[in-house]
């Protein structure tokens, strides 16, 4: 059995009278990667944020390497959709942050190797205002590979991105991921890209949010879309997905 | 052009009211052509008047501001990063704020006299509130995913705040700066009037008692020239310390 890096029992969560989560029950290995996909208020992103520490679960529990979640930590790094890079500091500063804080002496040259590593070599001085948004995605994953984070939480980090910059961000991410081997829980609503990046597939109900199936994508890497079996894949988890998402229309016409 | 056309308002404008002072439909007593106007301000700059009553305007406007805004701001901060100091603050402040520095007059000297203490209370009263309140808003407005950001990478509450918080803040807490320089400017000529028998504002006042008109011009023309001057500076600081702002018109 191999070691897990989450556990998520039993979790969760009501804001007032709405139950956006109820009894998620998720377990994830190290060095797994795993989507967690849904239609819009499915309460993924919820869930995120409860795993990352931002947000308490209203009931259950999450354990992180064994160690139940209370607050935000460095080794749970977050990447935002909004990329949330410091905008009065520049590419260099932003990256070197959580090196600074760990009063990492090296900080400046962790920081210039891992901006060189992707791609973002020469944009050290430059403030975030100047980057394109695939750029200023690429420093916000620089920021918390900084600080070798053993689980990446990544929120719809490329959801804001163009057809094309999104692809070769998501090849990126693979590559990083093949090299050090992170756990990575990763939020989209795009069928496409959980199948491409995923271990295996969360699919999560439309309000209340609950685990509706999890899909193992036993897909041999690197996934070519143009394959039958990606196809049959593909129309499985559109199924699942267009059921949920039929749920919410719905529920905004009454 | 655009400069040029500016340019040609103002000589417009200039043009005219020396016309209608030529023209002898006003006496010159009430309103002095601007030809008298400038030859005044001249002889005020060359006797050596002008500058000395400006320095004097602006140590006042100096000492004044640095009192009021070098207590807005820790006050401001503090308010804005908790939610309790807020609440246990704010009520006063909204109380005290509508009051205008004007208003405070009579207190003022009645509490220090005459000269430059009542001045001084007078001009960082003026100071205090616009930064105050930009502060407060300041940081307020800081981006809660920012904060959710620092919290991640591994920040605690100093971090947070000298390096998210603060810096976050800085673009509303510089206008308020420089709002808070432009009242003070203003409180400074009306104290000079009232408290003190130097400045720029004495000088104007002064000039009424004997008539001299073209004198109240040529010491008005100098208040704009300098509140220009300051809000100028201002505004290249903020331009300077906002490099990393988006959408920054240096206006």
């Amino acid at each position: 059995m191999p070691e897990p890096a989450l556990q998520i029992r039993g979790v969760g969560m009501r804001f007032g009278s709405i139950v956006a989560l109820d009894r998620i029950d998720l377990a994830v290995t190290k060095g797994e990667f795993v989507c967690l996909l849904g239609p819009s208020g499915c309460g993924k992103s919820t869930l995120l944020n409860a795993i990352a520490g931002f947000t308490q679960p209203t009931s259950g529990e999450i354990l992180a390497f064994g160690k139940r979640v209370l607050e935000p930590q460095p080794e749970r790094a977050m990447v935002f959709q909004e990329y949330a890079l410091f905008p009065w500091m520049t590419v260099r500063e932003n990256v070197a942050f959580g090196l600074r804080i760990r009063g990492d002496r090296e900080a400046r040259a962790k920081a210039d190797a891992l901006l060189d590593k992707l791609a973002l070599r020469g944009f050290g001085d430059r403030f975030p205002k100047d980057l394109s948004g695939g750029m200023r995605q690429r420093v916000a994953l620089a920021r918390c590979l900084a600080l070798d984070a053993p689980m990446l939480l990544m929120d719809e980090p490329f959801g804001a991105l163009d057809a094309l910059t999104r692809r070769s961000m998501q090849d990126e991410l693979l590559r990083i991921w093949t090299e050090l081997q992170q756990t990575i829980v990763f939020v989209t609503h795009g069928i496409e890209e959980s199948l491409l990046l995923a271990d295996r597939v969360v699919v999560m109900t439309y309000r209340p949010g609950t685990v509706k199936k999890i899909v193992t994508v036993a897909l041999p890497r690197p996934r070519d879309e143009a394959t039958p079996e990606f196809s049959a894949a593909f129309r499985a988890i559109t199924q699942l997905v267009r059921e949920e998402q039929r749920r919410h229309e719905r529920d905004e016409q009454t | 052009m655009k400069a040029l056309r500016s340019t040609a308002v103002i000589a417009a404008a200039l043009l005219c009211w020396e016309a209608v002072c030529r023209l002898g439909h006003v006496s010159p007593a009430i309103l002095p052509p601007p030809s008298q106007v400038a030859g005044k301000w001249w002889e005020y700059l060359v006797t050596g008047e002008l500058p000395r009553d400006a320095v004097a305007t602006l140590l006042r406007v100096g000492v004044g501001f640095v009192i009021g805004a070098g207590l807005a701001l820790p006050l401001g901060l503090w308010m804005g990063a908790r939610d309790r100091i807020y609440e246990l603050f704010n009520p006063i402040v909204q109380l005290l704020r509508p009051i205008p520095p004007i208003a405070y007059i009579p207190l003022a000297i009645l509490w220090f006299g005459l000269g430059n203490p009542p001045a001084f209370f007078l001009i960082s009263l003026g100071a205090f509130f616009p930064v105050l309140m930009n502060t407060i808003a300041g940081v307020r407005s800081v981006d809660a995913i920012y904060v959710r950001a620092a919290q991640n990478l591994g920040a605690r509450s100093g971090t947070l705040f000298w390096r998210v918080l603060f810096p976050g803040a800085m673009p509303s807490i510089l206008a308020g700066l420089r709002v808070g320089i432009g009242v003070a400017f203003i409180v400074v000529i009306v104290a000079e009037m009232i408290a003190v028998n130097s400045g720029l504002g004495y000088r104007i006042l002064e000039a009424r008692e004997y008539f001299w008109s073209d004198k109240i011009l040529a010491g008005m023309v100098s208040i704009g020239v300098i509140g220009l001057a300051i809000d100028t500076v201002m505004a290249r600081i903020n331009g300077r310390l906002l490099r990393w702002h988006r959408g920054l018109g240096n206006a």
